[in-house]
C-alpha cells in the first residue's frame, strides 16, 4: 500500500530520518510513534509528497511517488496544524478542498453532508469555524482530509490539544474509518493512544525506527514483566510476573498473613517499551 | 513586574530574530525619515522654493529680446525647459505628461518686452497639465515674476528709462490711429515720467530707498498671461475632457485601491503558509503553478472589480466622462497584472503576517511617493525625479489618465501598458520562485 525504501532526509545538519524502510498495509492503523523531533512529521511529509527525500524512495499503491500530484489523489492529510479557512463556514471549507480532489455538483455536496454527518457537525455546518471549540476544529480538520474517501489517510497528532470528549470523539472516528477499510497512518507521541487504536506501531527515535510490531508483540518483546503489588494485613510486596493472574490466583488460595487484602497491577505498556529500548522516558 | 519584563524581553528577542520585523520596526524609519528630509530640504532652500518645473515653451516671436527671455528662463533654477517648434509638438508634450506646462509667447512679445508703453502684445498662453492643476497657480505667479523682474530692471536704470519714455511719447504723437482722448491723457503721464527721471539722481538712490529691483510694479500689467485647457485645446470636437477635478482624483483612487488589493493578497499568501492552509493545498492533487495561477487570478479578478467600480462611481455618480472606454478597460487591465506581480513579489518579503503587511505597504509607500501619487513629481528633486520611471505608480496613473482625459492614442498608451504588464509578469515569475523555494 505505502512503502518507505531507505529513505532519509537531513535539515542542515540534522538527520530528521534515516534510512528508513516500512510497508504499511491496507486497511490497518498503522501508529508512528515517537517523542517531539523523533522524525514522525518529516516521515509524513515525504510521505505526502511535501517534501522530498535525500534518498531513498516511496510508492503509493505502487503507482509511483507522491510528489506527483495524480498519485496523492488517493491520499487524505489532516495536519497537525490546523489548516483551516477560519473565516469560511464548515460546509465552505469542505466544498472547497471537495473540489480540489475532483469532487463536484451532487457527488460533492453528498460528501459534504456526509463527512459532515461522520465528524458530527451537522448542525454547525453553516458556522464559520473561527468561533469554533479546539475540539470541532480538529473533526473538522478531519473531515476535510477525508472529504474525497482517500485509501490512505495520514493523521498527524490529531489529538493534540484538544479535551478528553472530543479525543474521544477522534478515537471512535479512527475506528470507523478503519471498519471501512481505509488505511489509517496515525502519528503521536500518547502510547496509550496507540495501544487502544494501532494494529501496528513503529517506534521512531531520532528518526531511526527502532521497533516495529504489533502492539502485543512489542509490549511482550520489550516491555517486560508486570508488576503486582500485594498488600496483606502486615506488609506490601512487589512481585515482578509474566502472568500476574495465575501469581495473584495462587496467593489468593494461600491462608494466614500472607493471603492478599489488596492488590495493584501495573502491566507493561508501550511508554515502557521506549524506556526499556531507548534508557529513557518518551516525554524526557 | 518580573513577569512582565521577562514577557517584554521574549517580544524584544523574537522581534531581533525576525529580520523582516527588524527591518520594519528600525530600517524602514530610518529611510522613511531620510526621504522626507532629503525632499522637503529641496522644497525649502532659502531662495527658490521650488525648482526644475517642467515648462515647454513656444516662441512665436523671433525678436531678440524674446528670445533673450527665454534663455534667462533657461538659466533660472526654477525651470526646466525645453523649447519647442510647435505648439502642437507643445500641447503633446503636456498632454502625455512629459511636460508640467506649455508657454506660448506671442507675436509681438519681444517689443512689449523691451518697451511696456507701447501696448500690451496679444495674452501670453500658459497650458497647464490638469493633473498638475495644483500647481497652476504657482506656474503662473513665477511666470509673472519673471516678466515683471525685467521691468524692475529697466525703471531702475533712469538713461535707459528716459530713452524708452521718449521713443513712446514719439510714436504717441506721431501714430494718427490712436485716440485723441487717450494722446491726451497718455503724453503729459509720459511728459512727467520723463521729469521724474531726468531728476533723480542715479539708480543706486532708487534702490537704496528700499525699492526691489526685482519687486512688483504694483499695478502695472502689460503682459497678460491667459491660461488655457491643453487637451480641449487641441481636441475642440469633443470638448467634455477634464470637466471636473474627479478625473484626475479616480484615477488616483484607482491606483490605491490597486495597491491596497495587493498587499491583501500578498499578505494573505503569507498567512496561508503560516497557517497550515497552504500545506493542504500542497498535498491535494494540484501543483505548484495551478495554486499560484488561482492566487494571482483571485488578486486579478479584486483589482479589476476594484477598479471598475471606482470608476462606475466616478462615471454614474460623480459624472465623470471617459475619453475612451476601451482604452480604460485595456489601461485597468494592465495596472491589474502589474500588480499581481507586485502582490507576488510582496508576499515573499516577509516571513510572518505582521512583517510581510509591515514591509509590503512600505514598499508600496515608496513606489507611491516615488509615483508621486502623494505629492507632484515636480516638487521632487530631480534625482529623486529621474527614478519616478521605476515606479509603477506612476505608470498606473499615466495609463488610466491617458484613457480619462489625456486622450492618449493606441499608440501613446503602448509604453505606460507595456511598462505595466512587463513589471507584473517580471515580478511574478521572480515572486513565484521565491515563493516555491520557501515553501520548500
Amino acid at each position: 500500500m505505502l512503502n518507505f525504501q531507505n529513505i532519509s532526509k537531513t535539515y542542515v545538519s540534522i538527520c530528521a530520518v534515516d534510512d528508513l524502510t516500512l510497508e504499511i498495509k491496507k486497511g490497518e492503523v498503522f501508529g508512528l510513534l515517537g517523542p517531539n523531533g523523533a522524525g514522525k512529521t518529516t516521515t509524513i511529509s515525504m510521505a505526502v509528497g511535501l517534501v522530498d527525500p535525500d534518498r531513498g524512495t516511496i510508492q503509493i499503491n505502487g503507482e509511483g511517488s507522491p510528489t506527483d500530484p495524480a498519485v496523492r489523489k488517493g491520499l487524505g492529510v489532516a495536519p497537525q496544524a490546523l489548516a483551516l479557512y477560519d473565516d469560511l463556514t464548515a460546509r465552505e471549507n469542505l466544498l472547497l478542498f471537495g473540489r480540489l480532489y475532483g469532487l463536484a455538483g451532487a457527488e460533492l455536496h453528498n460528501a459534504v453532508m456526509r463527512v459532515l454527518e461522520f465528524v458530527t457537525l451537522s448542525d454547525r455546518a453553516g458556522d464559520r469555524v473561527g468561533g469554533f471549540s479546539g475540539g470541532m476544529k480538529r473533526r473538522l480538520n478531519l473531515a476535510c482530509a477525508i472529504i474525497h474517501e482517500p485509501d490512505i489517510t495520514l493523521m498527524d497528532e490529531p489529538t493534540a490539544g484538544v479535551d478528553p470528549q472530543s479525543r474521544n470523539a477522534i478515537f471512535q472516528l479512527v475506528t470507523d474509518l478503519r471498519e471501512r477499510g481505509c488505511t489509517v497512518i496515525y502519528t503521536t507521541h500518547y502510547m496509550e493512544e496507540a495501544e487502544r487504536l494501532c494494529d501496528r506501531v513503529a517506534i521512531m527515535d531520532q528518526g531511526k525506527v527502532i521497533a516495529l510490531d504489533t502492539v502485543d508483540n512489542l509490549i511482550k518483546a520489550h516491555g517486560g514483566q508486570a508488576e503486582l503489588t500485594i498488600r496483606t494485613s502486615q506488609n506490601q510486596r512487589v512481585i515482578q510476573t509474566d502472568d500476574p493472574l495465575s501469581d495473584l490466583a495462587r496467593l489468593m488460595a494461600g491462608d494466614g498473613s500472607d493471603r492478599p487484602t489488596s492488590f495493584t497491577l501495573d502491566r507493561p505498556s508501550l511508554e515502557s517499551v521506549f524506556l526499556n529500548l531507548t534508557g529513557r522516558s518518551l516525554r524526557d | 513586574m518580573g513577569t512582565i519584563w521577562a514577557l517584554a524581553r521574549k517580544d524584544l528577542k523574537l522581534l531581533v530574530r525576525d529580520r523582516s520585523g527588524l527591518f520594519f520596526a528600525v530600517v524602514f524609519p530610518l529611510l522613511y525619515a531620510t526621504f522626507f528630509g532629503y525632499i522637503m530640504s529641496g522644497m525649502s532652500s532659502s531662495d527658490a522654493q521650488v525648482r526644475g518645473i517642467r515648462v515647454v515653451v513656444v516662441n512665436n516671436d523671433d525678436s531678440s529680446e524674446s528670445q533673450a527671455f527665454v534663455e534667462e528662463l533657461k538659466q533660472d533654477e526654477k525651470f526646466d525647459v525645453l523649447v519647442a517648434q510647435s505648439r502642437v509638438e507643445a500641447e503633446d508634450l503636456v498632454r502625455k505628461g512629459s511636460r508640467s506646462a506649455m508657454i506660448v509667447f506671442p507675436e509681438g512679445f519681444g517689443k512689449t518686452l523691451s518697451n511696456p508703453f507701447v501696448g500690451a502684445s496679444e495674452a501670453i498662453e500658459l497650458g497647464i497639465d490638469p493633473g498638475r492643476s495644483m500647481q497652476a497657480s504657482m506656474i503662473q505667479g513665477l511666470l509673472m515674476e519673471k516678466l515683471m523682474s525685467g521691468f524692475g530692471t529697466l525703471f531702475n536704470d533712469s538713461k535707459r528709462m528716459r530713452s524708452t519714455v521718449a521713443d513712446t511719447l514719439s510714436s504717441i504723437q506721431k501714430d494718427p490711429d490712436i485716440e485723441p482722448a487717450f494722446k491726451f491723457l497718455m503724453v503729459p503721464f509720459l511728459k512727467s515720467v520723463d521729469r521724474f527721471y531726468t531728476e533723480l539722481p542715479n539708480t543706486q538712490t532708487f534702490a537704496q530707498n528700499g525699492e526691489s529691483s526685482t519687486g512688483s510694479s504694483g499695478g502695472f500689467q502689460p503682459f497678460a498671461i491667459e491660461r488655457v485647457d491643453v487637451v480641449r485645446a487641441s481636441k475642440d470636437e469633443n470638448p467634455s475632457n477634464l470637466d471636473s477635478a474627479f478625473q484626475i482624483t479616480f484615477p488616483q483612487a484607482i491606483v490605491w485601491g490597486v495597491m491596497g488589493c495587493a498587499a491583501s493578497f500578498g499578505i494573505s499568501l503569507v498567512t496561508e503558509r503560516t497557517n497550515g492552509t497552504l500545506m493542504r493545498l500542497r498535498v491535494a492533487p494540484i501543483s505548484w503553478t495551478t495554486i499560484l495561477a488561482s492566487k494571482a487570478l483571485a488578486c486579478f479578478i479584486a483589482t479589476t472589480l476594484v477598479a471598475a467600480m471606482l470608476i462606475a462611481v466616478g462615471v454614474l455618480i460623480m459624472g465623470i466622462k471617459i475619453h475612451s472606454f476601451l482604452m480604460l478597460l485595456v489601461a485597468i487591465l494592465s495596472v491589474s497584472v502589474g500588480f499581481v506581480g507586485i502582490m507576488m513579489l510582496l508576499s515573499v518579503l516577509g516571513r510572518t503576517e505582521r512583517s510581510a503587511g509591515g514591509i509590503g505597504w512600505a514598499v508600496l509607500l515608496i513606489l507611491g511617493m516615488l509615483g508621486g501619487a502623494m505629492m507632484p513629481l515636480e516638487f521632487m528633486p530631480e534625482s529623486l525625479r529621474q527614478f519616478a520611471s521605476i515606479s509603477p505608480i506612476k505608470w498606473s496613473i499615466l495609463a488610466l489618465e491617458g484613457a480619462v482625459w489625456r486622450r492618449f492614442t493606441v499608440q501613446e498608451m503602448l509604453l505606460p501598458c507595456g511598462v505595466l504588464l512587463g513589471i507584473g509578469l517580471g515580478c511574478f515569475v521572480l515572486g513565484s520562485r521565491i515563493f516555491r523555494i520557501m515553501g520548500k
